[in-house]
């Protein structure tokens, strides 16, 4: 790795990727088919129903949203625990400001978007700075900043969820529809998805994660400036953090305080389950959609066919498991051949 | 892992009590009696409403008054906090505390250590720990829940409880007393719980399915905040805002404006002010060793979008922060 020039550096590892990826996606869309067919054949009135798509994947696009952030850290053998406690913040701040503003205009929810996206930049990049500059390991400085967003939010609001969302970013974002048919919320989460898949695989930002994740040494040695890159992945995670925040004020037309402590293991299972290594080096965005689908239609699915509501979460941790366990021998399979 | 994150709370948390110390010196220049209130958890406005009734009470009655609470609702969060008030050794400790056995060790250790104790909202197993226990009955409060939702669903058609996490005392005896009592009602069909593990997104698409199964449902008992604010969006995302009845418990901003917007129909609202002026009244009684009321029962308010502005109803809000 350390003779070959910068520009070359990453494409090996590329064409590794897909190969090592091709097929658990293949599998793993195979079997979210496989439980969409059976939920579809056994209810189909209900878990067909235009209502019940739309709102599952409404409130499933601000998970989605942190995912797609949640893929590049962890391509760069990294984990942003922090992710739900600055969506928190960041709705927060956003909401505040909507509110000291005042009125309901186009202009209002513009500020609003910008202040949740500039405050899940600046812990996105403190995050950043303190993994590669402080060299503080990500479990625990995004651990540190999870408590301390979380507790300036709660400072801000005395613990208390906040009310006041601006009428004109619920009923359009949260409540609207493109054609009347496509939820807002979906549609923006789809184009972060997108967006998130070009930038991964077809960009020099994308090639430099997957090669810092395979090895942040050699990275280095290629030219790479690893901790600068660092700094803009876990930036870019706190960036979709604020953008997860404002959706998810559209969608409650609240901000909630305690409602997101899960976030960030949903969010870290979803890209797990994906696919995407924990060691680093391998991820892949339509993985991660289908990690953050998987658990979601379980859920919906089981509570249609009335499962007892303690198996749901017994099959969702088994399921989890399973698929990263399969993952894993087809890799290591593919490997010996 | 989670020690960290609770002792950077903690941290944060007592930062904030320690600017809320309000107890005035008593009259009569005699020592002021020291009482602290453990919440259940912080910036909750159910315990911040009980924090302003002690408060108020105190100041009345002279005594030195200061409140801390954990970051959530667990005894994980409560143990360090209370040990924490025990060190710093008051005359009297007000607390929520997490119900069952958790909390019994350290309460055991403030009562040993001459602490008076008094139990608001919720009680620990060991009863005898404390001089007076306030609470409302969880109980009736999932009963009348019920009679309220028949009442709205006009006593015919399918209902379901959105529940909390299983093993939280509190909201498990409000579904115990809905579904007690909803069983009684003929005409209505009770399709049993859902939990949304106190994260209003689970609420919200738990709700999804089950409507989706049951586009003839017709009402919801939502059994704590978080679950009126995921149900409520789910309801207002088919468009059957008026149509499906929800029930919720206690109160939030937001969930005051689905109040208002006709989305939420009826709140059962306890009486947390009343709670923490009753509290401290039993608490300074047990320091100058008179008498004790053992058991005292908070009633319940009904608030609905016709009688949220009357007085009488309006001041059973819960406060987000102390006047």
């Amino acid at each position: 790795m350390t003779s070959v020039s910068i520009e070359e550096a990453p494409r090996p590892s590329a064409g590794l990727r897909r190969r090592l990826t091709a097929s658990p996606l293949t599998y793993l869309s195979a079997s979210l088919a496989a439980m969409i067919a059976v939920f579809s054949v056994a209810a189909p009135e209900a878990f067909l129903s235009a209502y019940n798509i739309q709102t599952m994947l409404t409130v499933t696009s601000v998970l989605l949203v942190l995912s797609v952030g949640m893929t590049f850290v962890i391509a760069t053998a990294g984990i942003d625990l922090s992710v739900g406690s600055v969506l928190v913040f960041s709705a927060v701040m956003s909401l505040r400001t909507m509110t000291a503003l005042g009125g309901s205009g186009f202009g209002v929810v513009l500020a609003g978007f910008a202040v949740a996206v500039v405050s899940g930049v600046v812990w996105g990049t403190l995050n950043g700075l303190l993994v590669a500059k402080a060299k503080v390991p990500a479990l625990i400085s995004t651990l540190g900043t999870m408590g301390a967003a979380l507790g300036i939010a709660q400072l801000v609001t005395g613990g208390n969820d906040l009310s006041g969302v601006p009428k004109a970013l619920y009923e359009t974002v949260g409540l609207g529809k493109l054609f009347g048919v496509v939820p807002w919320l979906v549609v923006i989460a789809l184009v972060v998805t997108v967006a998130g898949a070009v930038v991964l695989n077809q960009t020099r930002f994308g090639r430099y994660t997957l090669f810092v994740g395979s090895g942040a040494e050699a990275a280095r040695r290629s030219g790479i400036n690893v901790d600068l890159h660092l700094i803009k992945v876990y930036g870019l995670a706190g960036l979709l953090a604020g953008v997860a925040g404002f959706l998810d004020l559209a969608l409650f037309a609240s901000a909630n305080i305690a409602g997101h402590s899960t976030d960030n293991l949903q969010a870290v299972a979803a890209v797990v389950l994906g696919g995407t290594s924990l060691f680093g080096g391998v991820a892949t965005i339509p993985g991660t959609v289908i990690g953050v689908f998987i658990p979601a239609v379980l859920q919906n699915g089981f509570v249609i066919l009335k499962v007892q509501t303690f198996w749901q979460e017994v099959a969702i941790g088994v399921v989890l498991v399973l698929a990263v366990y399969i993952d894993q021998l087809k890799r290591k399979s593919r490997e010996k051949s | 892992m989670r020690t960290s994150v609770l002792s950077l709370s903690a941290a944060v948390l007592a930062l904030v009590a320690g600017c809320s110390d309000t107890g005035g010196p008593a009259a009569g220049g005699a020592e002021p009696y020291k009482i602290t209130y453990v919440q259940g958890m912080a910036g909750n406005p159910f315990f911040t409403s009980l924090t302003c009734g002690a408060q108020e009470r105190a100041k009345e009655l002279g005594v030195q008054f200061d409140a801390q609470g954990g970051k959530d609702y667990s005894p994980q969060s409560q143990t360090p906090i209370l040990n924490g008030v025990i060190a710093q050794k008051p005359d009297a400790i007000v607390i929520s505390p997490m119900a069952g056995e958790a909390m019994v060790p350290a309460l055991s250790k403030a009562k040993a250590a001459g602490i008076k104790l008094v139990f608001a909202d919720s009680v620990a197993d060991d009863a005898t720990l404390a001089v007076s226990q306030i609470a409302s009955d969880n109980y009736a409060g999932g009963v009348l829940a019920a009679q309220t939702l028949a009442k709205q669903v006009g006593e015919k058609g399918k209902v379901m409880v959105m529940g909390a996490k299983p093993g939280i005392s509190t909201t498990d005896a409000r579904q115990k007393g809905f579904e007690d009592e909803i069983g009684k009602h003929a005409g209505i069909t009770y399709l049993g719980p859902q939990y949304s593990e106190s994260q209003p997104a689970t609420a919200t698409s738990k709700f999804a399915a089950v409507f989706a199964a049951n586009s003839d449902l017709a009402g919801v008992f939502a059994v704590s905040t978080q679950e009126v604010e995921g149900v409520a969006t789910g309801v207002q995302n088919a468009s059957k805002s008026g149509a499906v009845h929800i029930v919720g418990f206690d109160t939030s901003d937001p969930i005051l404006d689905d109040v208002r917007n006709g989305v939420v129909e009826s709140l059962i609202v306890q009486q947390p002010l009343q709670m923490g002026v009753d509290a401290v009244t039993q608490a300074v009684a047990a320091l100058k060793g008179e008498t004790t009321t053992p058991k005292i029962s908070t009633p319940f308010v009904v608030l609905t979008k016709d009688n949220m502005t009357q007085p009488d109803v309006a001041k059973f809000i819960y406060k987000t922060t102390c006047d």
